[in-house]
């Protein structure tokens, strides 16, 4: 049996707008992960506060009020002699051997670490902590404090830079799609000069004309919409893997349903639109 | 049914294909067109079936000015009328049945009904056998009826046949002149282009000569 030309030209359509859809969503996975993952970041803001001394009752008291003060979910506490012996494992680990600078050791200081894991905008997480600082500020042997959020503020210029390169990608690829279905449905076009001609000749109107061909590139968007969405499941899981290493959470990289409509009514509207120019042209 | 007035119809070069051809059909006429090859008869078939706009002149056909037409009217003009191309233009991947009744579902007509009257004109035809058949299969004289049946479907008040009897033997183009003939009983305008002078002979009926884009004969046969 010889398979028509017609159907090679749709299942290579089907195939090709199948791909370049996967890489639509890849980008769009990517870009939406690094997002939800500096958002997942700025939330954990950690206020490491360092003490000269061991932590003596005031201290620990005003630690333990932070947590109803300021509604903080997580208050660690590393005592002098917990930092020492959490060097001596690093150093072993690292090195093999036991650190022999005493000096060293001693002048490690005790320290607290206050997480911030509420839902605040950065903002306000800035605010909350420059207060706890200044409250800080009532021990005398506060010695100094680090707010890290250093490597959120370079997951957020990441984030910008990983947007503007997807955008950009995104943009690319929505355009080399329309170029490929274009071709490939006036290829299948070509298919059926016969039939543009006997419609037109007989009286029918540019739209009955084209519906037909429309009818068919959106059900070639369908079957890609269906094939693609199963391959970026796929890819997703693997996002996720590495998006999980990095900021564990489950919201990572989810494509709601509201986002998947919306970008399979583009690609599939996408397609119905390149039908109509297509077959336009044709009657032209 | 048809006028046409000082129309004149050049092409880039320029090639003169029309010059000041004036024409008047009346409803329920039955003419024969006729003219060596190159001497516009096509041209002529093109502008009355709206495919090809005069250059200058006037050109009414089936109630519409087709020298003023809009595009987007044009569809309109074509479903008013029936033509049968000497190429048939029928489609191979629909069947006969289909092909016949394409004009009807053009129109907007319901499936059902339509496949009825295709199906009834068909019977009419002698072709009821081959209506699930595709065109392919079908010998020349089969096709031509076929085309006719697809120009007479939505029953116009004009038909125009471009060399309906062309390739066939004179018996079959006998049949499809009769089948044309009949159809001005009705009070269609048939307008027929044709090389065959013997039959235009036989029939006694209007007949144009044209010759270098200009109508130098005009009357019975």
């Amino acid at each position: 049996m010889v398979v028509p030309k017609k159907w090679i030209l749709m299942m290579m359509t089907t195939v090709v707008l199948s791909i370049c859809m996967v890489f639509v969503l890849a980008l769009y996975l990517g870009a939406k992960t690094v997002h939800q993952m500096t958002q997942e970041a700025q939330r954990n803001v950690k206020l490491e506060i360092f003490f000269k001394e061991d932590l003596g009752d005031g201290e620990l008291r005003w630690i333990d009020s932070l947590k109803t003060k300021f509604e903080i979910q997580e208050i660690s506490l590393v005592s002098k002699a917990q930092a020492q012996s959490l060097f001596v494992e690093l150093m072993k680990a690292d090195w093999g051997a036991m650190a022999e600078d005493e000096q060293l050791l001693k002048s490690l200081p005790s320290s607290a670490i206050i997480q911030f894991h509420d839902e605040l905008k950065s903002e306000t997480l800035n605010s909350v902590t420059q207060k706890v600082v200044n409250e800080a500020n009532q021990f005398l042997n506060y010695d100094s404090y680090i707010f890290q959020k250093d490597w959120a503020q370079w997951l957020a210029t990441y984030k910008k830079f990983i947007s503007e390169i997807s955008y950009g990608f995104g943009l690319f690829i929505a355009l080399l799609i329309f170029l490929i279905v274009s071709n490939l449905n006036r290829s299948l076009i070509f298919q059926n000069l016969k039939e543009i001609e006997v419609y037109h000749l007989i009286g029918a109107t540019d739209w009955q004309i084209a519906r037909p061909f429309m009818i068919r590139a959106i059900n070639i968007g369908l079957v890609s919409i269906v094939i693609s969405m199963g391959l970026t499941v796929a890819l997703r899981k693997l996002i996720l893997l590495k998006a999980n290493e990095i900021v564990p959470s489950e919201k990572i990289a989810s494509l709601g349903m509201i986002e998947f409509f919306v970008i399979a009514a583009l690609m599939i509207l996408l397609c119905g639109l390149s039908a109509k120019i297509c077959v336009k042209d044709q009657i032209k | 049914m048809i006028e046409l007035s000082h129309a004149y119809k050049t092409f880039p070069g320029p090639v003169h294909a029309l010059r000041n051809v004036d024409l008047h059909i009346q409803k329920g006429e039955f003419v024969f067109l006729t003219g060596p090859s190159g001497a516009g008869k096509t041209t002529l078939f093109k502008i009355l079936c709206g495919f090809e706009d005069v250059s200058s002149g006037k050109a009414q056909v089936a109630g519409f000015n087709l020298d003023q037409i809009k595009s987007s009217a044009k569809p309109l003009f074509r479903r008013k009328i029936g033509v049968v191309f000497q190429d048939f233009k029928l489609i191979s991947d629909k069947t006969t049945l289909e092909n016949v009744v394409l004009p009807l579902i053009i129109q907007g007509e319901k499936r059902k009904t339509a496949l009825e009257k295709g199906e009834a004109l068909l019977e009419k035809l002698g072709l009821i056998e081959r209506r699930n058949l595709s065109p392919d299969v079908l010998s020349g004289g089969e096709l031509q009826r076929i085309a006719i049946a697809r120009a007479l479907i939505h029953q116009p008040p004009l038909i125009m046949a471009d060399e309906p009897t062309g390739n066939l033997d004179p018996e079959r183009s006998e049949e499809i002149i009769n089948l044309l003939e009949n159809c001005t009983q009705k009070g269609t305008t048939v307008f027929v282009i044709t090389h065959d002078h013997e039959m235009v002979r036989r029939r006694k009926k209007r007949v144009i000569t044209i010759k270098n884009g200009e109508i130098v004969k005009d009357g019975r046969a």
